[in-house]
């Protein structure tokens, strides 16, 4: 024994015995990563039971998120189709009509300009009544004022910018009224807002879900450690060591949650997929439906990862500072 | 090396478990401490390990009052002692080598010292050759090895033992005892809890009796 040990006499250094080295840091990160791997992999059942539920809850507010994303971008087309109508008064001739468009083509808020002459808008009228002699009805007369549809630059139906940009044409000197729909706007707008509060509300409340999960998960494992953890801290180990297995328990959870939830997420996409595209053909409109994207992937992977952590966190410090927990 | 002023512990749902003990071990002292059971031996032990914290008096361990000591610094603390429980608390998910290697682990050594350390430790208690054995798969005694040798394998200053031989027959408690000896020859203070008076006046070491909670009778206090 005596050429194998030898004992320093003297008072106790309660200095840490070795300075700090980051392969040695390194190293016991691994280790705890690799034998928490083990841990979960040898009660696969219940593994497996955990990382489902969270998983169910991870998939639900990230695939409300695609359909509103995708709401947002079918939406967006109808945006481009959201016009004003501006009514010339009758006095107004083709020429000044056409000034009043190019001095509207320079407007900030205006995508786009059309202008449909008294005459385009006769034959028009024609052709949807299919009365020949129109002429005649109107006895020679042409009653239609020149208009200009003006498409706004906005990127949502927002009623108080289309309000803003009717007030500023129907100001304009040569302009008689002009008519927008307004009611539609205020609907979709209305959809489009409720859509998002309920999956920044499902955001919120399955994320709890999920760290609740993860940290109710981890608490269990902690309760049937307790014997175990004493042991430990008799032999010097520090909080910091005693919680790191448990934390990566946690971040295991939460990664895998994430990557089924991408799983399941990506397959209820594909499932939608044919519905919506046989849907879209019959609007004849040119929406391609987008399903999980490789970064929202990586982002729901990680808020996994974030929750799972979190949630053994929190479990972790409660637990360790309980007043039944060996000291 | 441990120094008892007046100690007295008070459990709220019993009585005194040590009532105004004064006791002095010095460094590189093996001493027993025996009495029957609920005599206060393992209170004292619990003292020392700062399990708990005495209800009135002075515990001064290594030259710190274990009253004052900031609970950031127990870990560091505790890793002067070495431990020795009769029912041997290891850890049993994991093998040999690991259950004797977490103190150093705990302690932040290199894999290379841990290793080195481990053997040795396994080599001074015979068990060398089984590292990869689980401790389900060990005889008692040879548990009680695997213990002792992660008590010793960070070379604490005190070694603590609680019952060590409370569940070995009398061979292995005399290998047991040896072993504790020998630590003590290098220069180690050693402090064991026992109730088998017989065992400990075998050897030619300190004993410290207690009855209710106080020192009845302390003989060998110069060996």
């Amino acid at each position: 024994m005596s050429k194998r040990l030898h004992l320093r006499r003297g008072t106790f250094d309660l200095s840490p015995g070795t300075t700090f080295d980051l392969s040695v840091w390194m190293a016991g990160h691994g280790q705890s990563a690799v034998s928490s791997l083990g841990r979960l992999m040898r009660r696969p059942i219940a593994t497996s039971v955990t990382v489902l539920a969270a998983a169910v809850a991870l998939s639900f507010p990230f695939a409300l998120y695609i359909m509103l994303d995708n709401a947002h971008r079918a939406m967006g087309g109808v945006d481009r189709n959201a016009q004003l109508t501006v009514f010339l008064r009758h006095d107004i001739d083709e020429s000044q009509t056409a000034s009043i468009a190019a001095a509207l083509r320079r407007w900030d808020t205006v995508r786009q300009v059309r202008v449909v002459t008294r005459a385009e808008a006769l034959a028009e009228y024609q052709r949807m009544t299919g009365f020949d002699d129109v002429q005649v009805l109107f006895e020679g007369e042409n009653p239609l004022p020149d208009l200009i549809v003006v498409t706004p630059r906005i990127e949502t139906p927002d009623r108080a910018t289309l309000a803003a940009l009717r007030d500023r044409l129907s100001a304009q000197s040569e302009v008689d009224f002009v008519e927008i729909d307004l009611v539609w706007v205020d609907r979709l707008a209305a959809i489009i807002e409720t859509l998002r509060r309920i999956t920044q509300a499902l955001f919120v409340m399955l994320g709890l879900g999920i760290l609740l999960i993860s940290g109710n998960t981890i608490r269990l494992g902690i309760e049937s450690r307790r014997e175990e953890i004493g042991i430990i801290r008799l032999f010097g180990a520090t909080d910091a060591f005693i919680r790191r297995p448990f934390l990566y328990i946690g971040l295991w959870y939460g990664l895998t949650a994430g990557g089924i939830a991408c799983l399941l997420v990506a397959g209820t996409t594909r499932l939608v997929a044919g519905p919506v595209e046989r849907l879209v053909m019959l609007y004849s409109s040119d929406f391609e439906l987008v399903g999980l994207q490789p970064w929202s992937a990586v982002v729901v992977i990680a808020a996994g990862g974030l929750l799972g952590l979190g949630g053994a966190w929190i479990a972790v410090a409660r637990e360790l500072t309980e007043e039944s927990m060996p000291r | 090396m441990i120094r008892f002023h007046d100690v007295t512990m008070r459990y709220p749902e019993g009585g005194d478990a040590l009532r105004a003990v004064d006791l002095h071990v010095p460094p590189g002292q093996m001493a027993f401490i025996t009495g029957h059971s609920g005599a206060g031996k393992s209170t004292m032990l619990r003292l020392i390990t700062l399990m708990e914290r005495c209800s009135r008096g002075q515990v001064v361990v290594g030259g710190h009052n274990l009253s004052r000591i900031r609970t950031r610094h127990v870990p560091l603390y505790r890793r002067h002692l070495g431990v020795v429980f009769q029912d041997h608390r290891l850890l049993p998910e994991h093998t040999v080598f690991d259950n004797v290697a977490l103190p150093l682990v705990a302690a932040g050594y290199r894999h290379g010292q841990v290793r080195r350390r481990v053997r040795a430790a396994l080599d001074l208690v015979g068990l060398l050759g089984k590292e990869r054995v689980r401790p389900v798969f060990l005889s008692g005694g040879e548990q009680q090895r695997v213990g002792i040798a992660r008590a010793v394998v960070h070379r604490p200053l005190l070694l603590l033992a609680d019952e060590p031989t409370g569940n070995l027959d009398p061979d292995l408690s005399r290998d047991t005892m040896a072993l504790f000896g020998r630590f003590n020859q290098i220069g180690g203070t050693v402090l064991v809890a026992t109730h088998d008076l017989a065992l400990a006046r075998a050897m030619p070491h300190r004993i410290i009796t207690l009855s209710e909670g106080m020192i009845v009778d302390d003989t060998g206090a110069d060996t």
